[in-house]
């Protein structure tokens, strides 16, 4: 029994982390409609540059963390800059902004190949690489840095989108962008925002994972598509659907690997994904804001 | 509509001349006569996944260039070096093998640094009648049946059988972890067979997804199955990650595993995880006389030591094909019948004593005596005691 | 007195013509390998081009699955020829006509999806045939692939030198060319261009889009089947990583690059981008980072991609040249 709870608390600790990573997705999504394919290497991003700021430079971790989201956000917001700040001004298609932000995933990809190498680097944990034995379980303190990320992050999302101006505006741009200019609000801008908070929540998740394993720069393509999974079971756009589509994302892959086929396990993933778009494409969550599709 | 057309005809024009001018900024590939210099196309993956491997390949054959030239070269011709990335694409692979014959005219060729654009690599020089010598990538495919193509290093079933050997002797309960490329289920398969012909069968056998970020699914299989000894064609990060989820399982099975976990990112992102835990074969003696003058060259060229026998490897093919090149260049048959005469040609990589002989049916190494066991002392690769320490 | 429309009826005709033959005879021509590679390797590009902007360009379906197609199309050639040793023309009807099922079958629930689900319906499949690919080792030999595969011999000549393979990859481009303009020019094609531009008006004037669109589908998964038993014969090795979801993003370059919804980008994007990439070969890293760059730069400035840019171009010139021409207000159109 205790293997049993083991298997399925390893697969919580990367479903948060991919549950943060659908948030981001969904934060952009569910505000303007656009599925932003660079968000995985965003992901990937967060942990180089934690890599680079806490492990190598060693600030104090507050300090690495600002700089991680900070940098993250700026590359967002260079994406929006890029791709679809020009396209939505010449009244491109939805699609074409979507291929328009796969072209900026491999942009990132290369850069941060060439500056900071194709080798995979050692992330340090905050909290160092002890494990706790709770009842037969163990434990890596990171595992508990996660879910106390998870939670804040959480916290902070609802107040921002409940009881913030900002939120109000987001909601607002969400449902009638049209209308929400006329009442003064600079959709252009918000849109700019909307992608850096959404280019930060994904380096946040970066951030988090690395220690658990390592940074690479070559598994931001896997981290999208599992962010993409996870925002797909829980409902594209829901807050709350990120957080369940991702914990069950995690354990099923978890259990399928233990159980089921340690070979098969991908294939496994894609053909959920699949189920779930055939037969409830909403997901779990009906998704709040934006039109679907 | 008439612009149009003529753009077209433009384009097949271009193709025409946009390929016979094609020659990309790698160093100094001019269409010079060919009198001068002594051009030697070398290939290996630079980017992608297994991009480690094309840059180990390329500082050791590096090396052993610069030497050559600084030694006056062969026939007193100097080496220009034409380097370009395969990023393990087989379709790109014969592209630029075909660049290399067709646009470089290389004299010879070095380079595939896996099965897959070794083979490719094999029947364009095959076809093309040039030399070819293949640093690392050991696949039988390779060079069976072939008169051009040459391997340097030892073959997967010898690393195998050496693990396997040792292996069945020390433990009774055996899994196998391998890693999902061509290389993992290839060495796995292997395994397998070997394990067969002394009858033991493997008490698990699990795959570990690439770049996994957590692998307790997978060891609770192994543990579940009461391993005591996993033989792991994996990459050294992979293994670095198994080697944290053990210690946080507090289920520490022995690693043993081929060089495909000889690499840096193994010590760099296992820290102390590794330190002598992991153990595997290479063809890098420490303590070999040859080993020490070589990697004191090594770090004086790029700073630090060599971490694996891969740059050993790679400068060990530059070495075997510049000695054939000297007694048969610029006559590409006669360098083949030189490559194929190759006798008791010392080399680096290997144990004490190790060296490469070629015949006329012999284009490899089958020399599983060469292998050494390795393991992570103090944060660096070293040679392993053996049998291993108990713990 | 003659207009320019008069004779520009020809010109389409001849011009195609000409590159035709310009692209079939060109290569062998040159009698240099390395050309012939090139020209192989863009020739069977053509043909993957020519498929996703059917599916893409004329009928609004974005797919990530064109290299799962590649691919089904190439084991199934090279599966069938090693094993059992099928020669080369029956091999290809399996791999022509399994895609096209494998097609059907996927996509019957996949094209219900609409828009960004729709991407990410590809996208699973993409990856989930690739990872059958790589898992399906006693069928398809792992992710270490198959070897063994020999060029072809038909009607006792052999195809086995790469100039004489070569007319047979050529031939097949231009035949899927000519395909490719007859059914854009059908009424079924028009009809699923329609559906393509806006399947909700269409629905509404009564037609079934879904049914255009798994169709569609499925006819271009086979020209990607027959490009990939195309591949199989030219490389003569096939495995996994050439058919991953990088290859349907080079491909879906070579349509955005050349101008969505028409035949002659298509062959143009596959063109360049071949050429780009035999350029920036000894750039390394640079040549993908430029890669990227250079589908948002399309994107961005020249949407209608380099036949529009040319398009643009040539109006523009014939504006400029023709100012003593008298108005075209009044004439018969």
């Amino acid at each position: 029994m205790t293997f049993l709870i083991q298997t399925i608390l390893s697969g919580v600790a990367l479903g948060l982390a991919y549950a943060i990573l659908a948030l981001s997705i969904n934060i952009i999504y569910s505000t303007f409609n656009i599925l932003n394919f660079a968000q995985g290497e965003l992901m990937m991003l967060g942990g180089m540059l934690g890599w680079v700021f806490y492990s190598q430079l060693n600030l104090p971790y507050p300090l690495a963390l600002i700089a991680v989201m900070g940098g993250c956000a700026g590359v967002g917001i260079l994406e929006w800059a890029m791709t679809v700040w020009p396209l939505s001004r010449r009244h491109a298609t939805l699609i074409s902004i979507v291929i328009a932000t796969l072209g900026f995933s491999i942009v990132i990809r290369i850069a941060v190949l060439l500056t900071m190498g194709g080798v995979e680097r050692f992330a340090r944990p905050p909290l160092g690489s002890s494990t706790v034995e709770i009842g037969g379980i163990h434990l890596v303190s990171q595992d508990f840095v996660i879910v106390l990320a998870t939670v804040l992050l959480l916290l902070a999302t609802w107040w921002v989108y409940t009881r913030s101006s900002l939120g109000l505006a987001l909601r607002a741009a969400a449902i009638n962008p049209e209308a929400s200019r006329l009442v003064g609000i600079n959709v252009s801008r918000l849109t700019m925002v909307v992608f850096g908070l959404g280019a930060a929540t994904a380096g946040l998740a970066g951030f988090l994972l690395s220690p658990l394993a390592y940074a690479s720069p070559s598994i931001g393509l896997d981290f999208a598509i599992l962010g993409f999974t996870a925002a797909v079971i829980g409902g594209l756009g829901s807050w709350p659907g990120a957080v369940v589509g991702g914990l069950v994302l995690g354990v099923i892959e978890a259990l399928a690997f233990r159980y089921v086929s340690s070979q098969w396990g991908d294939f496994l993933t894609f053909a959920l994904m699949l189920t779930i778009l055939y037969i409830r494409p909403t997901g779990l969550f009906r998704e709040l804001g934006a039109s679907s599709a | 509509m008439r612009m149009l057309s003529r753009f077209f005809g433009l384009i097949s024009c271009l193709l025409l001349v946009g390929a016979c001018n094609s020659s990309p900024g790698s160093s100094g590939s001019g269409a010079s006569t060919s009198g001068d210099v002594i051009r030697i196309g070398l290939s290996g993956a630079l980017t992608g996944g297994d991009a480690i491997l094309g840059q180990t390949q390329r500082e050791g054959v590096q090396l052993a260039v610069d030497e050559i030239n600084a030694a006056g070269g062969i026939q007193g011709h100097q080496i220009d070096l034409i380097t370009e990335d395969e990023a393990n694409d087989p379709s790109r692979m014969a592209q630029i093998a075909q660049k290399f014959i067709n646009v470089d005219h290389v004299d010879a060729i070095l380079g595939g640094t896996n099965d897959g654009t070794a083979v490719v690599l094999a029947q364009t020089a095959e076809s093309a009648n040039v030399p070819l010598v293949v640093p690392f990538a050991n696949g039988n495919q390779i060079t069976a049946g072939r008169k051009w193509a040459f391997q340097v290093d030892v073959a997967s079933s010898s690393f195998v059988q050496g693990i396997v050997t040792y292996d069945a002797k020390a433990y009774k309960k055996i899994c196998i972890t391998y890693d999902n490329n061509g290389f993992g289920q290839e060495d796995r398969d292997l395994a397998v067979s070997d394990l067969k012909a002394l009858n033991v069968t493997p008490a698990a056998v699990v795959e570990l997804p690439n770049e996994g970020q957590d692998y307790t699914p997978q060891l609770q299989q192994l543990q579940s199955a009461g391993c005591e000894v996993t033989i792991s064609p994996d990459s050294g990060t992979n293994v670095a990650q198994l080697r944290k989820n053990m210690v946080q399982l507090g289920y520490e099975p022995v690693i043993t595993g081929p060089n495909s976990l000889a690499f840096q990112s193994m010590i760099d992102v296992g820290q102390n995880f590794v330190e002598h835990k992991v153990f595997f074969m290479d063809l890098i003696d420490a303590s070999k006389p040859a080993v020490i003058d070589f990697q004191s060259k090594f770090t004086a060229r790029f700073g630090s030591p060599a971490t694996s026998g891969f740059e050993l490897l790679g400068y060990d093919a530059m070495k075997v094909l510049a000695a054939a090149l000297e007694k048969g260049w610029p006559d590409k048959t006669k360098v083949r019948d030189a490559l194929e005469g190759l006798q008791n040609f010392a080399l680096v990589s290997g144990g004490t004593d190790s060296t490469l002989s070629y015949s006329a049916t012999v284009h490899n190494r089958p020399t599983p005596s060469d292998l050494v066991w390795r393991w992570v002392d103090k944060g660096a690769f070293a040679n392993a005691p053996i049998p291993f320490p108990t713990q | 007195m003659r207009t320019f429309r008069d004779g520009a009826r020809y010109l389409p005709a001849a011009g195609f013509l000409s590159i035709a033959l310009a692209s079939l005879i060109v290569p062998i021509a040159s009698g240099n390998s390395y050309i012939l590679e090139v020209a192989s390797v863009m020739g069977i590009s053509v043909i993957l081009a020519l498929s996703l902007n059917l599916l893409y360009g004329y009928t609004g379906q974005l797919s990530f699955a064109t290299g799962a197609f590649l691919g089904i199309g190439a084991y199934t050639a090279t599966i069938l020829t090693t094993v059992v040793g099928l020669p080369f023309l029956v091999s290809l009807i399996p791999a022509i006509v399994i895609p096209g099922l494998v097609a059907y079958v996927v996509g019957l629930p996949t094209l219900q999806l609409r828009g960004n689900y729709l991407a990410i319906g590809t996208l699973a499949v993409q990856l989930a045939i690739t990872a059958f690919f790589q898992q399906a080792s006693s069928l398809t030999g792992g992710t270490l692939g198959i070897f063994g595969m020999q060029r072809p011999t038909m009607l006792g000549i052999s195809f086995a030198s790469d100039g004489a393979y070569y007319v047979l990859i050529s031939v097949s481009a231009i035949g899927c060319y000519i395909l490719a303009s007859r059914i854009v020019s059908s009424r079924w094609g028009r009809a699923a261009s329609a559906v393509g531009t806006d399947d909700i008006a269409a629905s509404a004037m009564g037609m079934n889009p879904t049914h255009y669109k798994v169709m569609m589908f499925s006819l271009t998964s086979m020209m990607a089947g027959l490009a990939g038993a195309l591949f199989a014969y030219q490389l003569l090795f096939i495995s996994p990583v050439s058919f991953d979801i990088n290859e349907s993003i080079v491909v879906l370059a070579m349509v955005v690059v050349g101008g969505v919804r028409s035949n002659p980008g298509a062959v143009v994007g596959a063109a360049v981008i071949t050429i780009v990439q035999q350029v920036l070969f000894g750039a390394g890293q640079f040549e993908f980072l430029l890669f990227g760059l250079f589908i948002i730069a399309t994107l961005v400035f020249a949407p209608r991609g380099l036949v529009g840019v040319v398009g643009t171009v040539a109006r523009t010139a014939h504006r400029l040249a023709s100012k003593s021409v008298a108005p075209r207000v009044g004439r018969h159109v």
